[in-house]
């Protein structure tokens, strides 16, 4: 029995669903893209299927573009399948108030991702839309804007320290806390609180955990504004800033670089 | 230069906060966006003639004016049906009226970090987070009586997008709960009404309550509602939807509510008649096709 | 300069970045802040020199990129402030729409880097140190062109010619001192004159330069002196003549070896007395005149032959400058054919080929032959759609022709008339009765050539030698018949060509 992976996005899948699936020579299972190993069962899987819109963050949010965009690019020859309460035209797409209107003919005749298909439109938050956002340079959505920021004191004061030989008092006193890094990481965190949650139904969930477990890793340091020396001078600090941004210009460049949206609307 | 976007806010403006007057947008792609503060409460006569007036003003040329009216000024539904209705004929579609209090909405800074109005009728706040205070401010240059843009349209989406989007929820909600009977279509007379009383599908009951008007202001009820709404951060009660549509969006909105309306109280929650899903779905869409615009701001 | 003494001004709302930047490299540069479009233009006027403007685009809370429109403005006004983007924002078109506006450069709040930072900042600096001392270079030396294309371009700097200028220079401190200018056809004597204006107490006076070989004899005197009304047919109203147009200034009489007698009397009474008489006055007339003379001829010989007056020719031969022709001083040939073509390598303008040829070739004609050899080229490259002029442009004469005069020839030709040593053989006629019969042998042989090569185009010819019309050409051949008749046997093209000159 071939396998689809469903993701749920945060939405009660009807057991009908699944009952629906097996009749017609599918095994359903459900996958949590926050946690690892799912990715393992893709090149084994049909494809993989999104339950529309899904709902995170107190609204109903629009995945399809990211993970269509993910698939294409790691694993063309799987299906994007969705299914939703919603009556969409679309060759992928199973209405869930019809399941009976899709025989085992209907799953051979779906398209892979690498046939660019143009999306249907489902209600919800553009979460491409989103994701451009949250890399952008200015506004209160940006988030990379915020840790730059935090990035360019902390580069600063390590070159000071390491490199130039400057006391670190001194450096604190002129540099780090002048910059009020501790208000800086709070601004961080609100805004990155407000937008990873977002995500959490769609591929790049992963990467944003590791990321927000590298900020656990630095919470103390810049919550206390930046005043103890060592993990600045062994190093500890910047290194998690730069993997960080690392982590974020590897989502960047995979999901906003290239185009990155509805080509129908 | 866009269209003139107005929104005129009826407030606490004189009593302790900056006081009345006109705020422009610093750097907005409609160089007539417009903030209007005026602090008027109802009349002893009850009429809204002065702001009828006051939008009659600025909806010439085209503008497109929002109206929030405090409901601690005395305003209330009827109000807002009457300011419509004293609108030029042909630029009613071009006002939307709003209520707002208890600093529960989301043009609060303190329920929405892009809101306008902040404490004490000023457009700033303070806030706390994380025990720290953190000030918040939609001003962009108080001297010359400039507001940031990001606020202003943020706002302006929020409200335009306000009452789709919580049916859209609403509807999507519903059917979280009715999917889980898939692929039962149908519900016999009776049979939906139960399940629907269940403790899990609370809320989602007293929506539907909510939505087709059964729900008291005031009410055990209404305040039930309230409580969930505060300890979830959203919207979920409809105040006088079938008015508000009406207001908003035209009378063929408010028909395809009273139709939608109708066949929840007559079908669901009821015990006479049977409920079909794809009829239910059918009615919502249909609904949702006469409310115009995006149902989320992205 | 050290990068310590760079001045940068920072263009930033956020105040932090600011005070961070100043940190980062206060042991590299000085620093002055702005926090507004205002403030920007406030510090540019009010705050003396910076050499560098880091600038972000987003100035205030209303997101706009406001910085796009301040670079034109910064580039309008203050042209040698390089203009760095820092910006939060890396969108491509951001930057491009920044790199247009005229940013030298644009760099992400988001990649900071310490050290790539600080190198591009000392980069643009020092690039527009360089770019400015450029253009201050490039401006004197277009100040000194224009100065020389306009007024003076007495070019060349060959051991001849600063000779030359350093007699001229030291001349001119000598206002009333009578000079002669000698030298071949072409060789720059006018400007040689006015050089010597230029640099002389009269330069802010008239300076009247007259060719007294293209003015008929009969008009000649009161063409230099003046008339009174009805001093001769046609004369309808009072004149001045050349004399007093240039009084306290310079007046250049050219070709002075062609003036008859009466000329010369009335020209040495002049220098005698500074006085002239205008024709049909009865009066004389005091003027205050330095006269420069000039002339291509052997004047010792004219003497000689009493065609012209020994007491003017001392009192001209006061200070004599003898011009050298140019192919004696061929040093000097690439500085004029710069000057002509307006290029600095010439390599732009003309190949290899041309270039030597134009090098190698004895410019009979001097410096005149060589600018409109110039403007000859140049049209044909023009007609014959050529980015470079290449051989087939120039005169065929300058591509084709072998040296005509020997260099020891020229080498003789001065003013003390002695004669040739040994080159008489190398002329095309042999047996010229002296220096003067020899001068025009070789200038009839070399028109006689041309005309056959030109189709006999008197203009085209006229051009080829450096004449600047058809009238200096027949002027020149009437000369030639005139004092040398028999030559004309040799050259029946010429003859044929101006059979009304040649009887």
């Amino acid at each position: 029995m071939k396998i689809v992976l469903l993701v749920d996005g945060g939405r009660p899948a009807p057991q009908a669903l699944t009952a629906y699936c097996e009749a017609v020579g599918f095994r359903l299972i459900k996958i949590t893209p926050t946690e690892g190993g799912w990715q393992k069962l893709l090149p084994e899987a049909f494809g993989v299927m999104l339950l529309l819109p899904a709902w995170g963050s107190g609204a109903y949010l629009d995945s399809s573009c990211l993970w269509q965009h993910f698939l294409a690019d790691q694993y063309p020859h799987l299906r994007l399948l969705m299914t939703s309460y919603e009556q969409v035209d679309y060759v992928n797409h199973l209405d869930l108030l019809r399941l009976a209107d899709y025989d085992a003919a209907w799953w051979q005749q779906t398209q892979e991702t690498h046939i660019t298909e143009e999306l249907p439109y489902f209600t919800g938050i553009d979460l491409s839309e989103k994701l451009k956002r949250f890399f952008a340079g200015h506004g209160d959505d940006s988030v990379v804007a915020v840790l730059s920021r935090i990035r360019l004191v902390v580069q600063m004061a390590s070159r000071e320290l390491q490199k130039m030989q400057t006391p670190y008092s001194e450096i604190y006193a002129d540099l780090v806390k002048p910059a009020q890094l501790a208000n800086k990481w709070r601004e961080w965190r609100n805004r990155w609180i407000n937008y990873y949650p977002l995500f959490e139904h769609t591929p790049l969930a992963g990467k944003l955990e590791q990321i927000a477990l590298l900020t656990e890793g630095m919470e103390h340091w810049m919550l206390a504004g930046g005043k103890e020396q060592e993990p600045l001078a062994n190093g500890m600090i910047l290194q998690v800033l730069n993997d960080m941004r690392e982590q974020l210009q590897q989502i960047e460049k995979q999901y906003v670089v290239q185009k990155l949206s509805h080509t129908y609307r | 230069m866009g269209i003139t976007r107005t929104i005129i806010i009826v407030w606490s403006w004189k009593a302790a906060g900056i006081g009345e007057g006109v705020w422009q947008v610093a750097g907005s792609a409609n160089a007539n966006d417009l903030v209007v503060c005026r602090d008027w409460p109802v009349s002893q006569e009850g009429d809204t003639q002065n702001l009828a007036v006051l939008i009659r003003q600025y909806l010439q040329q085209d503008g497109e004016v929002m109206l929030f009216l405090h409901r601690y000024h005395g305003y209330s539904q009827e109000h807002l049906k009457q300011i419509i209705q004293q609108a030029p004929e042909g630029q009613q579609e071009r006002l939307r009226c709003f209520l707002f209090g208890e600093g529960a909405d989301a043009i609060y800074l303190t329920s929405n970090s892009k809101g306008l109005l902040g404490t004490s009728g000023t457009f700033s706040a303070q806030l706390n987070r994380d025990g720290q205070p953190l000030d918040v401010s939609a001003i962009a240059d108080a001297e010359r009586r400039l507001l940031k843009s990001a606020h202003f349209d943020y706002i302006w989406d929020i409200y335009q997008l306000a009452l789709r989007r919580r049916i859209f929820e609403f509807k999507e909600d519903l059917f979280n709960c009715l999917g889980q009977y898939l692929p039962q279509m149908t519900f016999e007379p009776g049979e939906l009404y139960p399940l629907l009383r269940l403790p899990e599908n609370r809320m989602l009951f007293l929506r539907l309550l909510s939505f087709v008007g059964r729900i008291r202001k005031g009410s055990d009820l209404a305040n039930e509602i309230r409580i969930f709404e505060r300890n979830n951060n959203r919207t979920l009660t409809f105040d006088d939807c079938g008015i508000q549509l009406e207001t908003s969006y035209g009378a063929s909105a408010a028909e395809q509510y009273a139709l939608l309306a109708a066949y929840v109280l007559r079908n669901v929650l009821a015990k006479g008649n049977a409920v079909s899903l794809l009829e239910l779905r059918e009615r919502f869409e249909e609904l949702l096709e006469q409310i115009s615009g995006l149902t989320y701001h992205s | 300069m050290s990068s310590k003494n760079y001045h940068i001004l920072i263009v930033d709302d956020d105040a932090e970045f600011h005070q961070q930047i100043r940190y980062a490299f206060r042991r590299q540069f000085l620093f002055s802040g702005a926090i507004n479009e205002k403030q920007l233009f406030e510090k540019l006027s009010g705050e003396g020199h910076f050499d560098l403007i880091l600038l972000d685009l987003v100035l205030d809370d209303s997101e706009t990129k406001k910085g796009l429109d301040i670079i034109p403005q910064i580039a309008q006004r203050y042209p040698n402030i390089p203009v760095i983007i820092v910006t939060a924002d890396r969108s491509i078109d951001t930057v491009v729409q920044a790199m247009k506006q005229g940013a030298r450069n644009f760099l992400v709040k988001d990649d900071f880097d310490y050290d790539y930072w600080e190198q591009q900042f000392s980069a643009v600096i020092d690039g527009s140190k360089l770019k400015q001392e450029n253009l201050v270079l490039r401006a004197e030396v277009d100040r000194r062109r224009a100065q020389e294309n306009e007024a003076y371009p007495f070019i060349g700097e060959s051991t001849q010619i600063k000779e030359i200028k350093r007699i001229l220079k030291l001349v001119s401190e000598e206002p009333d001192v009578t000079v002669l200018i000698t030298g071949e056809t072409g060789t720059g004597k006018e400007v040689a004159a006015r050089y010597l204006h230029a640099h002389g107490a009269r330069s802010k006076q008239p300076f009247q330069a007259v060719n007294l070989s293209a003015i008929q004899d009969s008009l000649l005197e009161s063409t230099l002196f003046g008339h009174k009304k009805g001093a001769f047919t046609g004369a309808s109203r009072d004149m001045e003549g050349y004399f007093s147009q240039a009084n306290t200034g310079i007046l250049m009489l050219d070709e002075i070896g062609d003036i008859d007698q009466n000329i010369q009397i009335k020209l040495l009474r002049f220098l005698e007395t500074k006085l002239i008489r205008p024709v049909g006055s009865d009066q004389d007339v005091q003027l205050d005149v330095q006269v420069v003379t000039a002339t291509h001829r052997n004047l010792t010989a004219a003497v000689a032959e009493s065609r012209f007056r020994a007491d003017l020719f001392q009192r001209l031969k006061a200070m004599v400058i003898e011009l050298p022709p140019l192919r004696s001083r061929r040093d000097d040939i690439p500085l004029l054919l710069s000057h002509y073509f307006e290029v600095d390598d010439l390599q732009k303008v003309l190949t290899t080929a041309a270039l030597d040829a134009m090098l190698n070739y004895n410019w009979v004609g001097n410096i005149r032959e060589l600018k409109n050899t110039v403007n000859y080229a140049q049209l044909r490259a023009r007609i014959q759609d050529k980015k470079r002029i290449d051989e087939h442009c120039l005169p065929t004469e300058i591509t084709s022709e072998q040296p005509v005069i020997p260099v020891s020839f020229t080498q003789n030709n001065n003013t003390s008339g002695s004669a040739p040593t040994d080159n008489a053989g190398e002329t095309p006629h042999a047996g010229p009765k002296n220096i003067d019969e020899e001068h025009a042998l070789i200038d009839l042989d070399r028109i006689e050539k041309l005309l056959i090569q030109k189709n006999k185009v008197k203009k085209d010819v006229a051009i080829a030698i450096g004449l600047e019309n058809t009238d200096n050409l027949r002027y020149r051949i009437k000369k030639h018949f005139e004092k040398h008749p028999h030559l004309f046997t040799n050259f029946p093209t010429i003859s044929q060509s101006y059979r009304r000159i040649v009887k």
